[in-house]
C-alpha cells in the first residue's frame, strides 16, 4: 500500500469519525484526544461474516498476500488446532481489529505529574492484554521474547494516538488459516471523536505479506456498563490428536481452493488474495470471470434474521439461506 | 460533641503531618514500582552491556548472555553458580568477568548443550575460573579436572570432544567431565533447584542436551531450535531430522505456557543458543515448520523423487523466506539435502 493511500485512508477515517461526532457539544470537551480510557463497544454489522461466525475457508479476498503467504495458509488444516499444544494460544494484538470484541481501555498516570505512562488495553476471551507505553522508552533488542500482546509505544499526533507495535507472535491476519509472521509489525491510529472511536491498523508483515494491510474497526463508549478486562481462563483438555502431530495439507492437496468459487462463484484467483485484490479497480479484471451463483447459500449480508433480499451487490439486511437473489442490474 | 485533633497538641500535628507526606511518599513509589513490575510481565528485564553483548533476567536468580558465541545461561545461588554453555573462546575473559558481576559464588558446573565450537570454546577458562565440588574431597586421589569447576555433556558430546584432532581438536582440560546418556536421568539439586540434563540422540547432531531447570522453568536447548534459520541437521555428526524433530517435540512437552490464565504473558522460559528468548507457543510454531517440510519431503521420496527432484519441488514453500537463505553456513538447499539424505537413509520412514 503506497503511502499516499495511507495518508488518504486516514484522512478518510477521520474525517468519517468528525462528521459523526459533529453535533455532540456534550462531549466535546473529552474530545481532545488525550483520553481513550473506558469500555468501547464494537459494531456488530461491521465485517460481520469475519468478526462473528467466520469468513469462508481460503477466503483471502482483499489481503495483500506474498506468495510464501498464500503458501502457508494452504498448507494449514483446521485440525491443528485440536491439540492440547494449540488450544490456549492466543491471538495476536492485531486481534483487536480482527476479532468481534470490546475493549477496555485504562489509564497508568504517574503519580506526582499525572502524566499518562502507559494505556493497558485489556484482554478478552482469545486476545492478550496490550499496553501502550507512553512514555517514550525504546523498543525491546531482536534477542527479547515475542509476547502474545507485543510491545507497543504511542504518541498524540493532534487528536489521533499512533502506536506502533513489534514483537508480536506468529498469527493469523484472517480467521481461516492464513497467517502473518512474526516479524510482524503493527501501526496503530486510535481516533477518538466524543462517544465513538476508530481503530485503525496498518499490519506490515515482510514475509506473508507484499504491502501493509490496512483494517479499521469502529467503537462505541459505553457509559453503563464496564467491560471485563481479563478474559476467561482456557482449560485444556485432550480431544483425540497426539499433541505431537501437525496437521497439514500437502502442496496442491488442499481440497478447499474451490469452495468460494462453488459458493459464490468467485473465481480462484481472487479467493487466494494479493495486493491486487485489494483495490477497486481489480473489480474490472474480475468482471468476466465471476459468475453469480443461483441461490445465496448462507451470509447473504446484513445481519441473521434481518429482512431478505440480502445478497452481495443487492440490497442491504440478511436473507436466510437459499434466499433468491435480487434481478440482475 | 468536639473534634478529634482539637485535643491533639503542636507537636503531634507536625507528626501527624510528616507521616501523611510519607503515606503520599510511599503511595507514590509503590505505584512507580508497580509501573516497573507491569513492564517486566511484559517484556523481560535486559541491559545492553556493549560489544553487542546483551543481559537479560529470566528468573531472580537465572540470566542470559547473549552475543558472547552461543547463548549463555546462569543460575546461582548459596552453591555456587552453574553455567549452561560456555560461549566461543574469544570472549571467555569477558563472560567471566560478567558472571563476576552478578555473583561473588564459585562456578561450580558447566553444562554444554552440544559440543559446537562456540559453545565449548570457553570450557577450559571457564571451569579453571571455578572449583568443582569434588576439589576439597581427595580421598580418592586427585579431583578430575585439577580441581576446576567440573564440565557435564552429553556422552555424543563427550566423544566427540575428546576423539577430535588436528584444528579441531580440544584440550583435556576442556572436555566433559560428567556425561548425560539417552533415555537415562541426569539430574542434580543446586541452589534450590531441580536441574535436569537430558541427552537427545541423533538431533541437530549427536551430542544434544536439554537443560531444565524445574524451580526457575527454563529449558536451555541449544541448536536444536534456531528461529534465525531452519534447523542445522548435522548429518556428518550424527543429526538427523526425526531425531531433530523428536527433540522439538520433547521440549514441547516439557513447557507449559501460561494456562488456565492465558492472558498473563507466563509461562516456561526456552531459551535456545542463537535468537531471541522463546515459549512454548514459539517452539510450536517452528516444530510445525520443520514437521511439515519434513512431511513433504518424505511424500516426495515415497513418489521415487531423486534429490534433485525433491529439491526443485521447493518443499520449503512458505517458509523459506523467513528461515531459509541462500547464501551462508546454512542454505536453504542444505537444509533440505540433509533432511533428504536423513529419510533416505531411514526407509523406514517417520519414527
Amino acid at each position: 500500500m503506497t503511502p499516499t493511500r495511507i495518508r488518504i485512508i486516514i484522512g478518510v477515517v477521520a474525517g468519517f469519525v468528525g462528521v459523526l461526532g459533529a453535533g455532540r457539544p456534550a462531549f466535546a470537551q473529552i474530545a481532545s484526544g488525550s483520553d481513550i480510557a473506558g469500555s468501547w463497544m464494537p459494531f456488530a454489522h461491521e465485517d460481520f461474516v469475519d468478526r462473528i461466525p467466520g469468513p469462508e475457508p481460503l477466503d483471502w479476498t482483499g489481503l495483500p498476500l506474498s506468495d510464501e503467504g498464500r503458501k502457508v495458509g494452504l498448507s494449514y488444516s483446521v485440525s491443528r488446532n485440536s491439540t492440547i499444544e494449540r488450544q490456549c494460544a492466543l491471538h495476536p494484538p492485531q486481534y483487536l481489529v480482527l476479532g468481534p470484541f470490546g475493549i477496555r481501555i485504562t489509564a497508568e498516570t504517574d503519580p506526582f505529574t499525572g502524566a499518562t505512562v502507559a494505556w493497558h488495553v485489556g484482554a478478552w476471551e482469545d486476545r492478550a492484554p496490550t499496553t501502550i507505553w507512553m512514555d517514550g522508552r525504546p523498543h525491546p533488542s531482536d534477542n527479547a521474547p515475542h509476547t502474545r500482546g507485543g510491545f507497543e509505544t504511542g504518541k498524540w499526533l493532534g487528536n489521533t494516538l499512533t502506536t506502533h507495535t513489534t514483537h508480536i507472535k506468529a498469527g493469523i491476519i484472517r480467521r481461516n488459516g492464513v497467517q502473518v509472521s512474526d516479524q510482524v509489525t503493527l501501526t496503530t491510529h486510535y481516533i477518538r471523536n466524543g462517544d465513538l472511536m476508530t481503530v485503525l491498523m496498518f499490519i506490515d508483515d515482510p514475509v506473508n505479506l507484499t504491502e501493509p494491510h490496512a483494517i479499521s474497526k469502529d467503537f462505541r463508549l459505553q457509559q453503563e456498563t464496564t467491560l471485563d478486562s481479563t478474559g476467561p481462563p482456557c482449560i485444556i483438555t485432550y480431544e483425540g490428536t497426539d499433541s505431537n502431530s501437525v496437521a497439514h495439507y500437502l502442496p496442491g492437496k488442499n481440497p478447499l481452493t474451490g469452495e468460494l468459487f462453488k459458493t459464490y462463484g468467485i473465481p480462484r484467483e481472487a479467493a487466494l488474495g494479493g495486493a491486487e485484490t485489494m483495490y477497486p479497480e481489480y473489480r474490472k479484471k474480475l468482471k468476466a470471470a465471476y459468475v453469480r451463483p443461483e441461490k445465496c447459500p448462507h451470509n447473504c449480508g446484513g445481519l441473521p434474521g434481518g429482512p431478505p433480499g440480502g445478497f452481495p451487490g443487492g440490497p442491504r439486511g440478511g436473507g436466510p439461506p437459499g434466499a433468491p437473489p435480487p434481478p440482475p442490474r | 460533641m468536639e473534634s478529634g485533633h482539637e485535643h491533639i497538641g503542636g507537636t503531634a500535628l507536625v507528626t501527624i503531618r510528616v507521616v501523611r507526606h510519607l503515606l503520599v511518599l510511599c503511595a507514590g513509589a509503590v505505584l512507580v514500582l508497580g509501573g516497573q513490575r507491569a513492564a517486566f510481565a511484559q517484556q523481560l528485564e535486559s541491559q545492553a552491556l556493549g560489544d553487542g553483548i546483551e543481559l537479560f533476567k529470566v528468573r531472580s536468580n537465572f540470566y542470559v548472555l547473549t552475543g558472547l558465541g552461543a547463548n549463555v545461561g546462569i543460575q546461582f545461588g548459596t552453591d555456587g553458580v552453574v553455567v549452561v554453555d560456555a560461549g566461543d573462546a574469544a570472549h571467555t575473559d569477558r563472560l567471566i568477568a560478567e558472571i563476576k558481576k552478578l555473583t561473588p559464588g564459585l562456578i561450580r558446573y558447566i553444562i554444554n548443550t552440544n559440543a559446537d565450537a562456540d559453545h565449548v570454546g570457553g570450557n577450559q577458562k571457564v571451569a579453571k575460573a571455578g572449583k568443582s565440588f569434588l576439589a576439597a574431597r581427595g580421598p580418592f586421589g586427585p579431583p578430575p579436572n585439577g580441581g576446576a569447576a567440573a564440565i557435564l555433556a552429553s556422552e555424543g558430546a563427550l566423544t566427540r570432544m575428546s576423539t577430535a584432532t588436528g584444528a579441531a581438536a580440544f584440550p583435556e582440560a576442556a572436555w566433559p567431565t560428567e556425561a548425560a546418556i539417552p533415555d537415562a536421568r541426569k539430574y542434580m539439586y543446586l541452589n534450590d533447584d531441580g536441574i535436569e540434563v537430558m541427552a537427545q540422540p541423533n538431533a541437530h547432531s549427536d551430542s544434544d542436551s536439554l537443560v531444565f531447570f524445574r524451580r526457575s522453568d527454563v529449558v536451555m536447548v541449544g541448536d536444536i531450535v534456531d528461529m534465525r534459520r531452519f534447523p542445522v541437521i548435522d548429518l556428518a555428526r550424527g543429526g538427523s531430522i526425526n531425531g531433530e524433530i523428536a527433540a522439538l517435540n520433547r521440549i514441547i512437552n516439557l513447557a507449559i505456557p501460561s494456562v488456565p490464565i492465558v492472558s498473563r504473558e507466563a509461562g516456561t522460559v526456552i531459551v535456545p543458543s542463537h535468537g531471541r528468548i522463546l515459549d512454548q507457543t514459539d517452539v510450536v510454531e517452528y516444530r510445525d515448520v520443520v514437521t511439515i517440510v519434513r512431511d513433504r519431503v518424505q511424500d516426495l521420496i515415497k513418489q521415487g523423487k531423486s534429490l534433485a527432484e525433491v529439491k526443485a519441488a521447493d518443499p520449503t514453500q512458505g517458509y523459506r523466506k523467513r528461515y531459509g537463505s541462500d547464501t551462508g553456513p546454512w542454505t536453504t538447499d542444505m537444509f533440505v539435502e540433509a533432511v533428504y539424505k536423513s529419510l533416505a537413509a531411514n526407509k523406514s520412514g517417520p519414527r
